[in-house]
């Protein structure tokens, strides 16, 4: 069985940094990651492989630094790897990225196509539809299970509640959650990720790239869901604390927060009679 | 991409400056553009000497004036034949934007059998027009039987604008539909607006929630954008639109679907959905242990709330990822939050941005989590919770205790 997973590398979000001063984000320092979603895909490859025979390719769009993404894959136990950049393919939003990945995977041959569910940095997870639609076979999203017997997919779906249990011929294409396994620790290998052009590939250039992208991003502001209020620096507390609040900024006061302070015990009396807590006791 | 002529180039830098992306570097007092570069052109904006452009060939500009309204697709919870809530705050959104194009707004409908109150529900909030695909087949969600739906209406009937539900089917649903119809979409949005040009502008968060996009699709019709249950809120007109129903019939091919429906079950485990509940408890990497993670159930249970978890609690494994609140995960409203051992992350905030009231329990006095909180608590959130546990399980024997009294 030929499987291709599709992975992304992404900034590890959790560590993106604003400059204050710019007020842009501040890319050094911050590591690059595989997606991990996309690491959960990559287990739920191999071990399908493992269990039946064949082939996992995976293969990654970006800039070239994403190479060191899929040799982490290769680490893992992937076969081949394959890294698709191009400056042609710059700037593509999902539909741009879909269908020049689904072009990929025409060339590559498959019979199961893995991807996360979504990329911690856009978090849209609209590209493994998109790549299915493409190529005219089902898709299932929001996967926590995927089992392959006599040829036909087995796969229960994560939906609200409940778990639904679908089934279908192959070729298909999974996107799968970050519950439905836990990844294998990357190895050695001497195996070499193949970097692939646009023009190795049949696309028609009108639907490529930031060019072949509807969606044009027109601003960017940053966020403000922090910056509404801080604590304000308040003479109860401790030198220590002070110094501390100090470094992280905090100096404009909310006007309505109501810091409290005391041992558990305490705290915990005086919200059993705080109404805002009291009212929801059933 | 983002091209420099050389020779106006001035090597001033305010167009690294202006690049909220970092993707600009100055090198020998050239920009150079990098791959990071999201073309979002602030760098040709910026630039004094009209040095930069992009030169990416867009699609032609094409007549669009076939294209009114606002539709909003309509999500059912099919087992107990309801409208899920979230439909009704789409189509609320859907009824303002189309105030402001002057334009009708619709309810694509799919499915079975009509939900419960469903014309006085729709008639509530202003909407003008109910397309009604009803069909067996349409009994429940079906990737391919909803797309050929939804994609057949808007073809027919050539709506300005779409918006889904970015619920589990939603996002199923919606990118199928952008690629099927060739146009844009816009995943997760937190706010909608029209520009000028009378384009669907579609905000939404990225980079972990540190920055807000705003997105169009000024060369393509339909716009499609998707917003998550508990981002809009529900506007009820004074006098009910006087809504027309148009039952549309369709021939849908039972063959053309590949995927096959076996059976559902209701998911084991304790906790409950997070995205309905009233009150939220919810635990952070402070928590330190799936064993605390327990006391949270226990005041859970005992208070009606649902327990949610931040992404970091999910990553060590202490809770599952169905009940993580925030960006890559779920946005609630409730009417108490309680964030317990949360610093709060842009990433975790933006999903609790419509709560009501938030209590939060942090041992950090600098913690971002007590700008935003009603009561914000200095201390060992397990240590509060564990006796908080004991005694609101002692207020509930002593007023079962008055009430037996009262008898």
């Amino acid at each position: 069985m030929n499987i291709i997973v599709f992975v992304k590398q992404v900034p590890d979000t959790s560590e993106v940094k604003i400059d204050s001063k710019t007020n842009n984000l501040v890319r050094e320092g911050v590591p690059s990651i595989i997606n991990p979603y996309d690491e959960n895909g990559m287990e739920t490859a191999l071990a399908l492989r493992d269990e039946l025979g064949g082939k996992v390719t995976v293969v990654s769009m970006g800039p070239m630094q994403a190479s060191s993404t899929l040799e982490y894959c290769l680490k893992m136990g992937a076969d081949e790897a394959v890294l698709v950049s191009d400056r042609l393919i710059g700037g593509s939003d999902t539909l741009a990225t879909g269908y020049t990945l689904s072009e990929v995977a025409k060339k590559l041959g498959y019979d199961l196509i893995i991807c996360g569910n979504e990329a911690i940095d856009g978090c849209t997870g609209q590209v493994g539809p998109i790549m299915a639609e493409n190529l005219g076979i089902p898709q299932f999203t929001y996967v926590r299970d995927v089992q392959v017997e006599a040829g036909r997919l087995k796969v229960q779906r994560e939906v609200g509640r409940n778990i639904e249990f679908y089934e279908a011929e192959l070729p298909a294409l999974v996107c799968v959650l970050k519950d439905i396994n836990r990844p294998r620790k990357a190895e050695k290998t001497d195996k070499k990720v193949r970097l692939m052009k646009v023009a190795d590939l049949d696309l028609d250039l009108q639907k490529i790239g930031n060019g072949g992208s509807p969606t044009k991003v027109v601003k960017i502001k940053m966020s403000d869901a922090r910056a509404k209020s801080y604590v304000t620096i308040d003479d109860s507390l401790s030198a220590e604390e002070r110094i501390r609040m100090i470094i992280n900024g905090g100096i404009e006061k909310k006007e309505k927060i109501d810091l409290w302070r005391g041992t558990p015990e305490a705290i915990s009396d005086r919200l059993m009679e705080y109404d805002g807590f009291s009212r929801y006791i059933v | 991409m983002i091209v420099v002529d050389k020779n106006k180039c001035i090597g001033c830098g305010l167009c690294a400056k202006a690049c909220s992306f970092g993707a600009i570097e100055m090198r020998d007092k050239l920009p150079t553009v990098l791959d990071t570069c999201v073309f979002c052109e602030e760098c040709v904006k910026a630039c004094p000497v009209q040095a930069l452009k992009n030169d990416s060939v867009s699609a032609k500009k094409q007549d669009f004036s076939e294209y009114a309204g606002i539709w909003a697709v309509m999500e059912i919870n099919h087992e107990r034949g309801q409208l899920q809530k979230v439909s009704l705050e789409l189509l609320s959104e859907a009824k303002r934007l189309a105030d402001i194009l002057g334009e009708q707004v619709s309810a694509v409908l799919l499915c079975r059998d009509i939900p419960e109150d469903f014309e006085q529900n729709v008639a509530n909030v202003g909407c003008d027009i109910v397309y009604i695909v009803k069909n067996d087949l349409l009994e429940r969600y079906d990737t391919e039987l909803y797309t050929s739906a939804v994609c057949e209406l808007a073809k027919q009937y050539k709506p300005a604008g779409i918006l889904f539900p970015a619920t589990e089917n939603g996002r199923d649903l919606a990118p199928r539909v952008s690629c099927r119809l060739q146009v844009g979409l816009t995943a997760d949005c937190t706010a909608l607006d029209i520009d000028e040009q009378r384009n669907l502008v579609q905000i939404r968060p990225t980079y972990g929630g540190n920055i807000m996009a705003s997105i169009i699709s000024p060369d393509h019709r339909p716009q499609l954008a998707s917003v998550r249950p508990n981002v809009l809120l529900v506007n009820p007109l004074k006098t009910p639109a006087d809504t027309q129903f148009v039952c549309v019939d369709m021939e849908l091919d039972a063959e053309s679907s590949k995927a096959k429906f076996v059976k559902a079950v209701e998911k084991e485990g304790v906790f409950r959905d997070v995205g309905e509940a009233e009150i939220v408890i919810s635990g952070g990497y402070g928590i330190g242990s799936a064993e605390n993670f327990r006391i949270l159930q226990k005041l859970a249970v005992k208070m009606d709330a649902a327990v949610g978890a931040t992404r970091k609690a999910v990553d060590e494994g202490w809770a599952p990822f169905d009940i993580q609140v925030g960006q890559t995960g779920k946005t609630v409203a409730p009417e108490l939050y309680i964030a317990c051992g949360i610093s709060g992350a842009l990433q975790h905030t933006i999903g609790i941005k419509n709560a009501k009231h938030i209590i939060s329990i942090n041992t950090d006095p600098a913690a971002p989590i007590f700008t935003m909180s009603d009561v914000a608590i200095m201390g060992d959130a397990v240590q509060v919770l564990s006796r908080l546990c004991d005694k609101v399980e002692k207020y509930g024997r002593d007023s079962l205790l008055t009430t037996g009294g009262a008898k």
